[in-house]
C-alpha cells in the first residue's frame, strides 16, 4: 500500500513542503514549524497525465492518516446518488464526503464534529421534498446520516429523527402557503437541533446568522440558504460557498475553545485530486475568497491540477517541485488567486529512474543503458517509468540482459496481484488516456502517424470516413487531447513543404500527437493491435496513405514514410544524391528528420536489431541495384546507407544505443567529411558531438554542437 | 508511530502540560517522602516509655502506661494484662507506684520462668494489698525492663528516677532479682535518688548494707545474704571440715559467687583440702569449657574422699558439676553437695543428668523459700516462730484468687522454686513501708519517708511473710530469716529441714540483737 515515491522528497521529507504546511512530519507526527504563519496557501500540484499527482496526494494521505484530520476527494469521481432531487449538488455531495473523512478520531484527539455543515446540508436537502413524496425525503435524510453521525454518533445513526422530520414535514405542508423551501429547511433544522444536537452544539445554528439577509438570526439564515440553493445559478453558488465556509468553520472550532485548546497538533488536511474540474474550483474558491478577506482558517488544502494554465492559477506563486524543498514563498497579493501556491511536478531524473530500476532489478541484470533508454522514451513521466520498471521486475532473469524499451512494451505486466498480466503498452496507454472512448482511441491510433493537422485530416478522410460523420474527427480528437492536457495538432511550420527538397525542415519534426511517449504507444498499438504479423495491414495502410499524401517527390516527409514502411533505398539514394550540395547542415537535418521514422519492428524480438548489422557494414543490402554507378558513388552510397541505419537505430526511443554503432557512426561522419568538397566542418562537428548527444540521451544536435553548451 | 504510548501521554500541548504536572507532582511527593524518611529518626519505641536502644532489638524501659504491655513476651502476657487491669481500677491521685525492675526479656529458660513467677507473686501481693481494709495508698504496679543480662539497666533506672512525681508517684522499686554488677549499680543509682528499693532474690553480701558501710541507703532485702545462707547451711549440716571441700568459681565480679565463696571459706577455714577452682565464662549462662574442668575436679574429689562439697558457683556450672559427679569413679562414696539458692534453677533444667542423683549423690541447697516450709504435715511441724503457717496459707489463698478470673488469669504458677513467694513477700515489705510512711489523711507518702521505714520493720511491725518473718535490721537486711534447706530430686525439690543463720529460730519479738 505504501509505495515509495521517487523524486517527490521535496514534498514528503520530514522538512518538506507537506510537513511545513501541516506542521507535522509524515508518519512520526513530530512538530514542524509552519512556514507560512497563520496563512497557509492552497497548494496546487500541476502536471500532465501520469506525472504522479494522484500518487503524491495518496502518499500524503497515507503519511498523515491517523495523525491529523484528513480527507482525500477526487473531484472527477463524486458519486451521484440515485434519483437525487434538486437538493443535491456535487458540492454538497463532496462536502458530506469530506466531512465524513475528516471526522474520525486521530492521535489523542476527539473526533471532529460538523454541526454547522450538517445543519446546512439538511436545510438545502429539504428543498426537494413534498408531502406526496416522503420516500424521497426519507432517502435524502438517510443520506445525511453519516454527517449527522459526526455530531452525535448514536443519535445521528439511530435515524429516529427521520420519522420526526417526516412528521413535521407533513404538518408544515398542511397549513402553509408561504415559500415552501425556506419553511421546510427551518422545520428540518429545528428537529435536528432538538433530536440530534447536544446542548452546546445547538449554538452552531448561530453561524447561519451571518448569511445574506439573515440579520444575525440563524433560523432565517438557514431558511434563506435553502431558498437560494433552490434558485440555482449565482445564488446557489453563494449558498454552496457558505456551506464550504461551514465545513471550514467546523474544522476551525475543533482547534479552538477552552475544552479543545491544546488537544491537537498540526492542521487538518483536505486533499483534492483533479481540482482543475469545476467542482474543485467551487470547493476551493470560497476558501480562497475568505482567506483573501482576512479570515484565518488553518485548513491545509492540497490540490492537484492537470491544467497548468488554469485561470484559477493566474496570480498564483509558481514554483517547480525541487524549489519547494526548503522554502516555498507565497506572498499574498491583492488578488484572490495569490493565495495559491502552484507547484509544477517535474519529471524523474536519470538517477531517480536508475534507483527505481535498481529496486525492481537488484541484481542489475538488465543492460546498463536501459534506465536511460526508458527515461528517453517516457520523458521521465513517473507513471511510465514506474510501470516499465515493474515490467523489468516481472521479466525472468535470463531474459533481462536483452531488454530494450521496445521489448518492454511488448511484454505483459501484473499490475494487480489478483488479476492476470496485461499487455504493457495497452495498459500504459489506458492509464495515459483514461477519458477516451474506444472508438476515439482507435481513431487516435490511426492519427498518431500523422505529422500535423493537415496530414491528420488527410488520414481521417481516407481511413476514418466512418468516424467523420460527426464532424472532422482529427479536430475533434485534437480538442479532446488538449482538454486532457496533451499538446496536439501543432500546425506545420510555414514553408516546410517548400523546404522539403532543399531547405531546412528542422531537426525536430512536428507531429499531430506531440507527446513522444503517447505517440510511441499509439504507433505500437497501430502496428500490433491487430495481431496480423507479418502483414501489419493497418500500419501499412496508414503509412501508405501518408506516403500518397506527400506525393511522388522524394521530400523528407515521403522518405520518412518509406522508412516507416521498411523501405530505405529511396532515402539512401536521395541523401546520396543531395550529399554534394552546399547546405551540409540542411543535409544533416534531413538525415535526422528521415531517421525519426518509426521502425517497423517485429514483436517479441530480443537481441540484435537488424539495423545494427547494416550500420556496422555486415549487411551490404541489394548490391545489384547499384550496378550503374561508379566506384566512388557506390562507396558513398554504402557509407550513407550505414550512416542512415546507425542514426535511425541510435535515435530510436525504443532501442538502446550501442557503443559499436556510435563509434561506427562517428567514423562514417568523419569519412563523409573527407569526401565533401566544401562542407567538411559540419560533418566533422557532427562526428564529434552526436556521439556525445546520444550518450547523454539527447537528440543529435542540429547544427552539431549547438545544444551541448559549446 | 514508533512509540504509540507517546501519543497518548506526551504529544499534544495539553497532554504535555498534564503529564508534566503529574510527573512534577510525583517527583515533589517522592522527594519530600524520601527527605522526610531520611531526616526523621527511626521510630524505635515499643510502647509508652519503652523503646529499643541503639543496636538492640529489645524493648527496654519502663512501661509507664501500666496497661498490660508485656515487652513482647508471650508468657508474660497474661500476668501483665492482669496487672494492667488492676492498675486501671485505681483512682488517679490515690495510689503510689511500685516498679518491678527485672530483666524481663531474658532468653534463658530458667530466668524466664523466674521472671514470670516474680510477676505473679508481686501481682498477688498488689491484689491483696489493694483489697486490704481500704488502706491507702493503693498500689500501682509498673514493669521496668533492664534487658537481657541487665545490659540496659541505666535506661530503665534513669526513667524510674523521673517518675517520682505525678502522675506516677513512684515510691518503691522491687524486683531486683539477680546478684550482678549491673544490678548493684542500678540499686546504687536508685537509692542515691532516694527511692526505696526492696530486693527479692538478691543474696550477694555486697548488694547490701552492713555495719559501717551504708552503700545503698534505702535498700531492704527479703532474702538472707549469702553469708547467712552459708551459716545456716553450716548449722544445718554440722559439717566436719576435715571431710569437706570447697569448689568455687574464680571469675570475679559476680557478687553471688564471690560472697558465697567467702562465706564457705570462713566455714572451711580448717579444712585440710585445697579449694578446687574453675573459671566460668564471662556470660554465666554459657556452657563454656568448664565441663572438662569439672570432670578433673571429680577425680580430685574422689581422691580426697570428701563427704561434703561446698559449691560456690552459678547454676550452669553447678549442673555441669553434678553431671560430672554422677559419672564419678568412686560411686561407693556418698557425697553431699551444699550450695546456695542458685541450685533452685536446676529444678527445671532439661540438661541436668537426673540419674546422677541416684548414685549416692545428694544435692542440698539453701533455698529462699519453699512451699513445704510453712505447711504442717504428718512428720513435720513448722517452727513456732520465724514464720507462720497462717501467713503462708493466706498467700496460697491469694494466689488462688488471682489465678482465676476476674483478677486472672496470670499464667501457669509454680511454687517449687520459691520465687513467687519471695516476690510476694518483697512486695508486702514495700507496701508496708509505703503505707507506714503515709501521713494520716494524706494519700501518698513523701518520697524520702518510704526509705526511712526499713529500720522500723521489726518486732511487732515485722512483715509476716509467706517465706517467714521479715525483721529488718538497721541495715535493711533480714535478721535470722528462715532458710529452708532443699534437696534436689528427680521431681520437684524436696524440703529437707528449716535452717537458721543464727542456729535457732528468732524469738517471738523478732528484734535483732545489738551489734557492735
Amino acid at each position: 500500500m505504501d509505495r515509495e515515491l521517487y523524486g517527490r522528497e521535496a514534498v514528503l521529507e520530514p522538512s518538506g513542503l507537506a510537513a511545513r504546511l501541516i506542521g507535522l512530519t509524515p508518519h512520526a507526527f513530530a512538530g514542524v514549524r509552519y512556514e507560512h504563519g497563520d496563512d497557509p496557501p492552497v497548494t496546487v500540484f500541476t502536471g500532465g497525465r501520469g506525472m504522479g499527482k494522484t500518487a503524491l496526494l495518496k502518499q500524503i494521505r497515507n503519511a498523515y492518516r491517523r495523525g491529523t484530520p484528513l480527507a482525500l476527494l477526487d473531484c472527477a469521481h463524486v458519486e451521484e446518488p440515485a434519483e437525487h432531487g434538486p437538493g443535491w449538488s456535487p458540492v454538497t455531495g463532496a462536502l458530506a464526503e469530506l466531512a465524513v473523512q475528516l471526522s474520525p478520531r486521530v492521535l489523542s484527539a476527539k473526533p471532529v464534529e460538523f454541526p454547522r455543515l450538517a445543519l446546512g446540508l439538511a436545510a438545502v436537502a429539504s428543498i426537494s421534498w413534498s408531502q406526496e413524496d416522503d420516500e424521497r425525503a426519507r432517502r435524502d435524510l438517510q443520506r445525511l446520516g453519516p454527517v449527522l453521525s459526526t455530531v452525535d454518533e448514536s443519535r445521528g445513526a439511530a435515524s429516529t429523527w427521520v420519522g420526526k422530520v417526516l412528521a413535521k414535514l407533513a404538518a408544515t405542508v398542511a397549513d402553509g402557503a408561504a415559500p415552501l423551501a425556506g419553511l421546510l429547511a427551518e422545520a428540518t433544522a429545528e428537529t435536528l437541533l432538538e433530536d440530534v444536537f447536544g446542548r452546546y452544539q445547538r449554538r452552531s445554528e448561530g453561524w447561519y446568522g451571518d448569511y445574506r439577509s439573515a440579520g444575525g438570526n440563524g433560523k432565517l439564515g438557514l431558511r434563506q440558504i435553502a431558498v437560494d440553493f433552490s434558485q440555482g445559478g449565482g445564488r446557489r453558488a453563494d449558498a454552496e460557498g457558505f456551506l464550504v465556509g461551514a465545513l471550514v468553520e467546523d474544522l476551525r472550532r475543533a482547534y479552538v475553545g477552552l475544552t479543545r485548546l491544546g488537544t491537537r497538533r498540526g492542521r487538518p488536511v483536505i486533499l483534492l485530486d483533479n481540482a482543475h474540474l469545476p467542482l474543485g474550483r467551487r470547493l476551493v474558491e470560497p476558501v480562497l475568497r475568505d482567506r483573501a478577506g482576512g479570515r484565518r482558517d488553518q485548513v491545509v488544502v492540497i490540490a492537484s491540477s492537470r491544467d497548468r494554465d488554469h485561470e484559477g492559477l493566474r496570480r498564483a506563486a509558481r514554483l517547480r517541485l525541487p524549489e519547494v524543498a526548503h522554502r516555498a514563498p507565497c506572498p499574498r497579493g491583492t488578488d484572490v488567486t495569490s493565495g495559491v501556491l502552484a507547484v509544477e511536478l517535474t519529471p524523474l531524473s536519470a538517477a531517480q529512474t536508475r534507483s527505481l530500476f535498481d529496486r525492481h532489478d537488484p541484481a542489475g541484470r538488465t543492460p546498463p543503458e536501459l534506465p536511460g533508454g526508458v527515461l528517453r522514451l517516457t520523458g521521465g513521466r513517473p507513471l511510465g517509468v514506474a510501470l516499465l520498471a515493474q515490467v523489468v521486475g516481472g521479466t525472468p532473469e535470463r531474459d533481462r540482459g536483452a531488454l530494450t524499451p521496445g521489448a518492454l512494451l511488448d511484454l505483459a505486466v501484473e499490475v494487480r496481484e489478483d488479476s492476470p498480466a496485461v499487455p504493457v503498452a495497452e495498459t500504459l496507454l489506458d492509464l495515459l488516456l483514461p477519458a477516451l472512448r474506444p472508438e476515439e482511441a482507435a481513431a487516435l491510433t490511426v492519427l498518431a502517424a500523422a505529422h500535423d493537422e493537415e496530414s491528420a485530416r488527410a488520414l481521417a478522410r481516407t481511413r476514418l470516413r466512418a468516424a467523420s460523420v460527426e464532424g472532422d474527427v482529427a479536430l475533434r480528437l485534437r480538442d479532446a487531447l488538449r482538454a486532457d492536457g496533451w499538446a496536439a495538432g501543432t500546425a506545420r511550420p510555414d514553408g516546410a513543404e517548400a523546404a522539403g527538397a532543399g531547405g531546412r525542415a528542422g531537426a525536430a519534426p512536428s507531429y499531430f500527437v506531440t507527446d513522444p511517449l503517447l505517440r510511441v504507444l499509439l504507433l505500437h498499438r497501430l502496428r500490433f493491435h491487430d495481431g496480423d504479423a507479418p502483414a501489419y495491414a493497418a500500419w501499412r495502410a496508414v503509412h501508405e496513405t501518408l506516403l500518397a499524401h506527400y506525393g511522388p517527390r522524394p521530400a523528407p516527409y515521403r522518405l520518412r514514410q518509406e522508412l516507416a514502411l521498411g523501405r530505405t533505398d529511396g532515402a539512401v539514394t536521395a541523401l546520396r544524391e543531395t550529399f554534394a550540395g552546399p547546405d551540409v547542415n540542411g543535409w544533416l537535418d534531413r538525415l535526422l528528420f528521415v531517421t525519426s521514422a518509426p521502425f517497423p519492428r517485429d514483436p517479441h524480438r530480443f537481441g540484435d536489431d537488424p539495423r545494427r548489422a547494416v550500420a556496422l557494414g555486415r549487411d551490404p543490402g541489394a548490391v545489384g541495384e547499384l550496378a550503374g554507378l561508379d566506384e566512388g558513388t557506390t562507396a558513398l552510397h554504402q557509407s550513407v546507407r550505414r550512416l542512415l541505419h546507425a542514426v535511425w537505430l541510435l535515435t530510436d526511443p525504443l532501442a538502446l544505443p550501442d557503443d559499436d554503432v556510435v563509434a561506427r557512426m562517428a567514423h562514417e561522419l568523419r569519412e563523409l567529411s573527407g569526401r565533401h568538397l566544401t562542407g567538411s566542418l559540419p560533418l566533422w562537428d557532427a562526428a564529434t558531438h552526436w556521439p556525445r548527444d546520444i550518450r547523454a540521451w539527447r537528440a543529435p544536435s542540429s547544427p552539431p554542437g549547438s545544444q551541448d553548451g559549446a | 508511530m514508533q512509540n504509540p504510548f507517546r501519543y497518548r501521554v506526551f504529544y499534544t500541548v495539553r497532554q504535555k502540560i498534564v503529564t508534566s504536572a503529574v510527573a512534577l507532582a510525583l517527583l515533589v511527593w517522592g522527594t519530600v517522602t524520601v527527605v522526610q524518611r531520611v531526616t526523621t529518626p527511626e521510630d524505635r519505641s515499643c510502647a509508652p516509655g519503652v523503646s529499643r536502644p541503639a543496636g538492640s532489638d529489645e524493648c527496654v524501659g519502663v512501661a509507664t502506661a501500666g496497661n498490660g504491655y508485656a515487652f513482647g513476651r508471650e508468657q508474660l502476657k497474661q500476668v501483665a494484662d492482669a496487672i494492667g487491669r488492676e492498675n486501671a481500677t485505681l483512682e488517679d491521685g490515690r495510689y503510689a507506684t511500685v516498679a518491678l525492675l527485672l530483666p524481663l526479656t531474658s532468653t534463658s529458660p530458667g530466668l524466664r520462668e523466674k521472671v514470670l513467677n516474680e510477676l505473679q507473686g508481686a501481682f498477688a501481693q498488689q491484689y491483696r494489698a489493694n483489697r486490704q481494709n481500704n488502706e491507702v495508698p493503693k498500689i500501682r504496679l509498673l514493669l521496668a525492663n533492664t534487658g537481657k543480662d541487665n545490659v540496659h539497666w541505666k535506661t530503665a533506672v534513669d526513667q524510674l528516677k523521673t517518675m517520682t512525681g505525678a502522675p506516677h508517684r513512684l515510691r518503691a522499686v522491687s524486683g531486683i532479682a539477680t546478684s550482678s554488677g549491673p544490678v548493684s549499680r542500678a540499686v546504687g543509682e536508685l537509692t542515691r535518688a532516694g527511692i526505696a528499693v526492696v530486693g527479692t532474690t538478691i543474696t550477694a553480701d555486697d548488694i547490701a548494707n552492713g555495719p559501717g558501710a551504708l552503700r545503698f541507703p534505702g535498700l531492704a532485702r527479703v532474702s538472707p545474704t549469702n553469708g547467712d545462707e552459708a551459716r545456716a547451711l553450716a548449722h544445718f549440716g554440722r559439717v566436719d571440715a576435715a571431710k569437706a571441700l570447697l569448689v568455687h568459681d574464680t571469675r570475679t565480679g559476680d557478687h553471688y559467687t564471690d560472697t558465697l565463696k567467702n562465706a564457705f571459706s570462713r566455714l572451711l577455714a580448717r579444712s585440710p583440702h585445697e579449694s578446687q577452682l574453675f573459671t566460668s565464662d564471662a556470660d554465666p549462662n554459657a556452657e563454656g569449657t568448664t565441663a572438662n574442668t569439672f570432670r578433673r575436679i571429680t577425680h580430685l574429689v574422689c581422691d580426697a574422699g570428701a563427704r561434703t562439697v561446698f559449691f560456690a558457683g552459678r547454676h550452669t556450672q553447678l549442673r555441669q558439676f553434678i553431671n560430672a559427679l554422677g559419672a564419678r569413679g568412686c560411686q561407693d562414696l556418698r557425697i553431699t553437695v551444699l550450695t546456695g539458692d542458685e541450685a533452685s534453677y536446676l529444678g527445671g533444667d532439661p540438661q541436668l543428668d537426673r540419674s546422677a542423683l541416684d548414685t549416692g549423690l545428694t544435692v542440698r541447697y539453701a533455698a529462699l523459700a519453699h512451699p513445704d516450709a510453712w505447711r504442717a504435715r504428718p512428720g513435720y511441724r513448722p517452727p513456732e516462730t520465724g514464720g507462720s503457717t497462717a501467713a503462708y496459707e493466706e498467700f496460697v489463698r491469694t494466689l488462688g484468687t488471682v489465678a482465676k478470673a476476674p483478677a486472672g488469669p496470670i499464667g501457669r504458677t509454680a511454687l517449687a522454686d520459691g520465687q513467687t513467694i519471695i516476690a510476694y513477700d518483697a512486695m508486702a515489705t514495700a507496701v508496708r513501708a509505703v503505707r507506714e510512711a503515709t501521713p494520716p489523711g494524706d494519700h501518698v507518702p513523701p518520697l524520702a519517708d518510704v526509705a526511712r521505714q526499713w529500720p522500723q520493720v521489726k518486732g511487732s511491725l515485722k512483715v509476716p511473710g509467706a517465706s517467714g518473718w521479715i525483721c529488718l535490721d538497721n541495715h535493711g537486711n533480714p535478721h535470722n530469716k528462715a532458710v529452708p534447706v532443699v534437696q534436689l530430686t528427680r521431681g520437684a525439690p524436696r524440703f529437707v529441714a528449716m535452717a537458721w543463720p543464727e542456729g535457732e529460730p528468732p524469738a517471738a519479738d523478732c528484734l535483732p540483737p545489738r551489734r557492735p
